[in-house]
């Protein structure tokens, strides 16, 4: 009974609670991405992968929703305690939920192919971006959760270098002799990898962007 | 962290000191009551002699001053110098229970932009109205008829007074003394018409001013405190263990002294949707409880038993209606299902809501005031 009573006393504080929490949507959406790619690109069977990355999609969708309910929480009780941070989480767990939902979206595109990808097409065009956003996930979480400015930095330089590659892929397969099925895959991929890419760079710059300027990180970089 | 540490303990020292200002404040009410004269006191009784005009006080001097803790430590002070009775002090305390609710119904108003928010605000604050309000109903003939709150209040104020209470409390007067008589005779100096009635009044502005301004930073400073640990705790029990967060709500109000912060913090959730107005309600019975501490230790400022007895009366108000009224499912949905229909309304017309705040805490406590004057 006390051992109970004093769990209730205990309990994480809302920052690390939050932190913590957001942290497992990234791992949870990195985990999708990479499992639906293997999938998608590397042809390798998975059992229940359908059932694994809904399952994923909808731990993601609570975590955004717990989250949430946290921030009104603390607000709610301390107004003017972390109001900044507050508002950032609040704007990036949405970020963090689309990553989710296109992920969801390319493993889609698996059971819209008449037959598995053409590697040797798939490196033509995207060469290894699958890989490089895998690694963007990885140091999105690190600049996010660790305040990291120097990996924050290296995101935005990173976005751009993708969002460039992937709307040159979807030029090249406009002029491609490619069959529609291939074509019409291979677009939804370059589409659904350049907002991956994006929204990892929405959680990531928010380390270094005002809270007004957050999600408008290529505005800025024009700016600068 | 050092800093952080030396400003925790700063705090620590200062609540303490508001603590003793607070005490302070009690003991010079009594200065003050005392220098009035019998006439004053006859008079005061007098006019609370009629149930309805103490419980109409009560309501009305809460929601102008928007703390219960002010009004009962004045009541309690009041019983403690021999200016009110306790059966003439029971109906003020009842008063005072609804008149508390104000603050959470009038935070509830600032939600008036969003009307589905509207209506979840006003369905969680007037939960806590709609309860007091309905204890009331059942209590005050019951006490009118029976006496039985202030029978039980006095045998656990003597009970009190057997195991050493008392005892315990006469160093708290000892400690205030020096403090009262200090401002006593700075009162007496600065008061060149030498008028006892004048020096009385002045006494009572200043025990007054301190009573607030004391209350007003406990409150203040201990919110600061425990808010932290607050928040973690809420999280862990709000609609998860109704008795838990009964208890939590207890402690937390015991602590900062304050059941209008307690509820008025549990509106903006309900607003939001984040938790309904079902899982609030063991918080406000919590609350309700916690809040009359503050009465219990402005009675011990005057060690007097029939001071205590008002203290107990305030305590078994809250505990009684815990105990009896909220474990019956039928009698617990009544308040629920009120408040609920009246966020209905508000959401129709939200113009109803203002008038609820404005006719149940300010006109109608104030008409029948004014009223009694013609039918003594």
């Amino acid at each position: 009974m006390f051992k109970n009573l004093l769990q209730f006393w205990k309990g994480k504080d809302f920052l690390t609670q939050v932190l913590e929490e957001f942290k497992s949507m990234l791992e949870g959406t990195h985990e999708m991405f990479e499992t639906v790619c293997n999938k998608l690109i590397y042809n390798k069977e998975e059992k229940d992968l359908e059932k694994r990355v809904y399952d994923i999609d909808k731990n993601v969708n609570q975590l955004q929703k717990d989250i949430r309910k946290r921030i009104i929480e603390h607000l709610s009780l301390q107004p003017s305690v972390d109001v900044s941070m507050s508002l950032l989480l609040m704007s990036v767990v949405k970020d963090a939920e689309r990553l989710g939902d296109y992920s969801k979206n390319l493993f889609q595109v698996t059971k819209f192919l008449d037959k598995p990808v053409d590697m040797d097409k798939y490196r033509d065009l995207f060469n290894s971006i699958d890989k490089e956003i895998s690694k963007l996930f990885d140091d999105t979480k690190k600049a996010f959760i660790e305040s990291d400015e120097g990996k924050a930095v290296k995101s935005w330089e990173y976005e751009r270098d993708i969002a460039k590659r992937c709307d040159k892929i979807l030029e090249k397969l406009a002029k491609s002799d490619l069959s529609v099925n291939e074509a019409v895959c291979f677009a939804l991929m370059a589409r659904h990898f350049k907002r991956i890419a994006a929204h990892l760079t929405n959680i990531a710059t928010s380390v270094i962007l005002p809270l007004a300027d957050l999600d408008y990180f290529d505005e800025k970089r024009r700016e600068d | 962290m050092q800093k952080e540490n030396f400003k925790t303990f700063l705090k620590i020292i200062l609540v303490l000191t508001f603590v003793y200002l607070f005490l302070v404040s009690i003991g010079l009410m009594g200065v003050a009551f005392k220098g009035f004269g019998k006439a004053f006191a006859e008079n005061l009784i007098r006019t609370t002699s009629n149930p309805f005009i103490g419980l109409f006080i009560g309501i009305l001097a809460t929601s102008i001053v928007q703390s219960s803790s002010t009004t009962t430590s004045i009541v309690v002070g009041m019983v403690g110098y021999n200016i009110l009775t306790v059966g003439n002090a029971i109906p003020i305390i009842m008063g005072a229970n609804i008149g508390t609710t104000v603050t959470s119904t009038l935070v509830a108003l600032g939600h008036v932009t969003r009307r589905e928010e509207f209506r979840r605000a006003i369905a969680g604050a007037t939960l806590h109205d709609f309860f007091k309000v309905m204890c009331v109903c059942i209590m005050l003939p019951l006490e009118l008829t029976t006496g039985f709150l202030e029978k039980i209040a006095h045998k656990m104020a003597i009970l009190f007074s057997d195991f050493g209470g008392i005892k315990f409390t006469s160093p708290v007067k000892f400690a205030t003394e020096p403090v009262i008589n200090f401002i006593e005779s700075w009162i007496v100096k600065l008061n060149f018409t030498q008028s006892q009635h004048i020096i009385c009044i002045m006494l009572l502005i200043v025990s007054l001013a301190i009573l607030f301004f004391s209350l007003y930073y406990i409150v203040k400073l201990m919110k600061a405190l425990v808010i932290g640990r607050v928040e973690i705790v809420l999280n862990n029990v709000i609609g998860k263990h109704g008795v838990l967060a009964m208890a939590a709500a207890l402690v937390f109000t015991a602590i900062i002294q304050s059941s209008s912060v307690t509820t008025s913090l549990m509106v903006p959730l309900v607003a939001s949707g984040i938790v309904t107005v079902e899982s609030i309600y063991p918080i406000i019975m919590g609350a309700n409880i916690g809040t009359t501490v503050t009465a219990m230790l402005a009675s011990f400022a005057t060690g007097n038993i029939s001071a205590i007895s008002v203290a107990f009366v305030h305590f078994l108000f809250n505990v009684i209606a815990v105990a009896f009224i909220y474990p019956i499912k039928i009698m617990r949905e009544i308040p629920l299902r009120l408040a609920k229909g009246l966020g209905n309304l508000a959401y129709k017309k939200r113009r109803y809501a203002m008038l609820f705040v404005a006719g149940m805490f300010f006109i109608i406590p104030g008409l029948m005031i004014f009223i009694s004057r013609f039918f003594k």
